[in-house]
């Protein structure tokens, strides 16, 4: 997993709780990294299921939820730092039509070896979008996160309706509709 | 932990972590770095091998043209010496047993004789041939502009074949719609594809008619003229026309063996036809006949000028005074023997000379009524000894005929210039020469010729 992941989620812990609670979920697991991560680095995906694993059992806030908020986060910070990716689109439900071959494809420039999730995405009317994201890391938590926070940028009402195709967070479909 | 007052161990920890952090950024930086810079070497490396085989390649590719320039000019200039000493000696196997066959053989022998006579014909049609393909694919081909009578020169090639045997079965007609007849273009080469055409048709079509068709449109500066030779004749199959204008390709095999030819002439066609910014095509059928179209770019002739017309002599005169004295100039003694004899045989009176030199003390003591010189002789040329003789100022200046191996209009002209009066083309023939040595003949008697009787 990219190192900008860990950086963004230990910020958001540090901005939302305290620099002390970065301190204790790191001393909690016993990470490879010692959780000193740049942004430019690669870390193991288990690095960040024993971060959020760790701050659950801190805040007493379910894994799901957690993982939810850092996507809706993680989409503002997005939007800050990559504003072009987002130039010349005025609707989410257009925007997240186009996350594999417009912006995944700007991440791979960035990033060549980054793992992506893949989304099969079909949009059968301009009100509707389907989106069935598919990936090891069991990040289907995050995609709602991402896809929520997308949606409340643009302030169109869409609502959101996931249905988990596994039972671990790997296959989830969402099903868009503006209202 | 106080929210004052931060534990130091825990800042400590902290700080160590950043600047892990900061240590395994500035690692990955330097990979990167390195990895850039690799890259780049690489693509350096890659830029200056391209360039190198750009520079190879290219210095090769400069080397193969000298190399084909060189082949090209060493070929043309070997055809240029072979052309001269294949047809010396052909125009005295041709010259000679034209002279032979004037004499009473027997039959037999006489059958011989002409059998010599014609295969030396055909070998220097043949001869003519290629080497006027190789003078055209080298380029070396420039086209006259000069101003002629176009109607006159469709008609009169299409009248040559009237006497030929092979068409007299057959129908020779013309079918001309709105023609210039004052045109300027390349009259020669013209001829030569028309009389390529009409032959073609004329021999590959056993009955029936052969028919010439023209039309000229206007054009920016000029005309476009199109041609079509129509004929009855065997016709052609499709992939036999696929090959049509390529050199040295017949029909098939065995058009060779039935017709003759040296599978040039279309290809000559060709060539000339696309110098003269114009086209040609072949639409056809086996037996059904053959319809070969072209056309060419002609340039508009000034409607009052007059049509300068080669200062050939070729009509025939009954003139039985013999006794012209006769000097031949060429360098070959089989050219000079076989003029000689020729002129011997019609009854007149030869003199030789072997070069320009002694050709220019000849004339000065004697009389002659006329001089065939020939053009190509080494030290002083026949165009040399034509300008010296004239600018003798001879009482009684002689008409001189030019020899030649090819008359184009370029070495008429300087012929012309030069002070000559007519051409003969090699291989002498009798007949030709017999309308020179006549002309001069009538000349001589001519009243108020300066010359008495």
């Amino acid at each position: 997993m990219k190192g900008i992941v860990f950086v963004e989620f230990l910020e958001m812990v540090e901005g939302s709780f305290s620099a002390d609670m970065v301190d204790d979920i790191i001393d909690d697991c016993a990470l490879e990294s010692g959780g000193a991560y740049t942004a430019v680095g690669t870390y193991h995906h288990s690095e960040m299921v024993a971060l959020v694993g760790a701050l659950s059992k801190r805040t007493g806030t379910p894994t799901p939820t957690l993982i939810r908020t850092f996507g809706e986060y993680l989409f503002g910070r997005f939007h800050s730092h990559h504003v072009g990716f987002f130039d010349g689109i005025t609707d989410s439900l257009d925007f997240l039509e186009h996350i594999e071959d417009v912006i995944h494809v700007q991440v791979r420039k960035l990033y060549p070896n980054a793992e992506l999730p893949r989304f099969e995405i079909e949009r059968p009317n301009v009100n509707q979008l389907r989106m069935v994201y598919r990936s090891d890391r069991h990040m289907g938590d995050l995609a709602e996160g991402l896809i929520r926070q997308c949606i409340a940028h643009y302030g169109t009402p869409v609502t959101v309706e996931r249905q988990d195709l596994d039972d671990r967070c790997g296959h989830v479909r969402f099903n868009l509709t503006r209202t | 932990m106080s929210d004052s007052k931060p534990d130091p161990d825990r800042l400590l920890r902290r700080a160590e972590r950043e600047r892990r952090a900061r240590k395994e950024a500035e690692r990955l930086l330097e990979e990167k770095s390195l990895e850039l810079y690799e890259a780049n070497q690489a693509l350096r490396r890659q830029a200056m091998l391209l360039e190198d085989q750009v520079r190879e390649r290219t210095a090769e590719l400069h080397a193969a043209l000298e190399r084909a320039e060189a082949a090209a000019s060493a070929k043309s200039d070997f055809l240029a010496v072979m052309s001269h000493e294949i047809r010396t000696p052909l125009n005295a196997v041709i010259g000679m047993s034209e002279l032979l066959s004037l004499e009473s053989l027997a039959p037999e022998h006489q059958e011989q004789v002409q059998l010599i006579h014609e295969s030396g014909r055909n070998l220097l049609a043949l001869i003519n041939d290629i080497l006027d393909f190789s003078k055209i694919e080298a380029g070396k081909v420039q086209l006259e502009q000069e101003a002629f009578d176009l109607v006159e020169l469709l008609r009169s090639t299409l009248r040559s074949f009237e006497a030929q045997p092979a068409a007299a079965h057959l129908r020779l007609l013309t079918t001309l719609g709105t023609i210039p007849r004052r045109v300027i273009g390349d009259r020669v080469r013209l001829r030569q594809i028309l009389t390529n055409l009409i032959g073609n048709a004329v021999k590959f079509t056993a009955r029936g008619e052969v028919r010439l068709g023209a039309e000229a449109y206007a054009e920016a500066d000029g005309w476009r003229l199109r041609v079509r030779v129509e004929d009855t004749g065997i016709g052609i199959t499709p992939e036999q026309q696929s090959r049509l204008f390529e050199p040295f390709s017949q029909a098939d095999a065995s058009t060779h063996r039935c017709f003759g030819g040296t599978g040039l002439g279309l290809a000559i066609c060709h060539r000339l036809v696309k110098q003269m910014q114009g086209d040609i095509t072949c639409t056809s059928r086996p037996g059904q006949g053959s319809v070969f179209a072209f056309d060419v770019r002609l340039q508009s002739g000034i409607a009052a000028a007059a049509v300068p017309q080669p200062a050939v002599d070729d009509g025939t005169c009954g003139c039985a005074a013999p006794g012209v004295r006769v000097l031949i100039v060429d360098d070959n003694p089989v050219n000079r023997l076989l003029a000689r004899r020729m002129t011997e045989h019609l009854g007149h009176h030869p003199e030789v000379s072997s070069s320009g030199a002694e050709a220019l003390i000849l004339v000065q003591g004697n009389d002659f009524d006329m001089i065939l010189m020939d053009v190509v002789m080494p030290e002083m040329d026949g165009l040399e000894t034509t300008r010296r003789i004239r600018a003798l100022g001879l009482p009684h200046p002689p008409r001189i005929i030019a020899l030649t191996a090819n008359a184009f209009p370029e070495d008429r002209a300087k012929a012309i210039e030069a002070g000559m009066d007519g051409f003969l083309s090699k291989p002498l023939q009798i007949e030709q020469l017999r309308n020179q040595l006549c002309s001069t003949c009538l000349a001589n008697h001519a009243p108020g010729g300066d010359r008495p009787g």
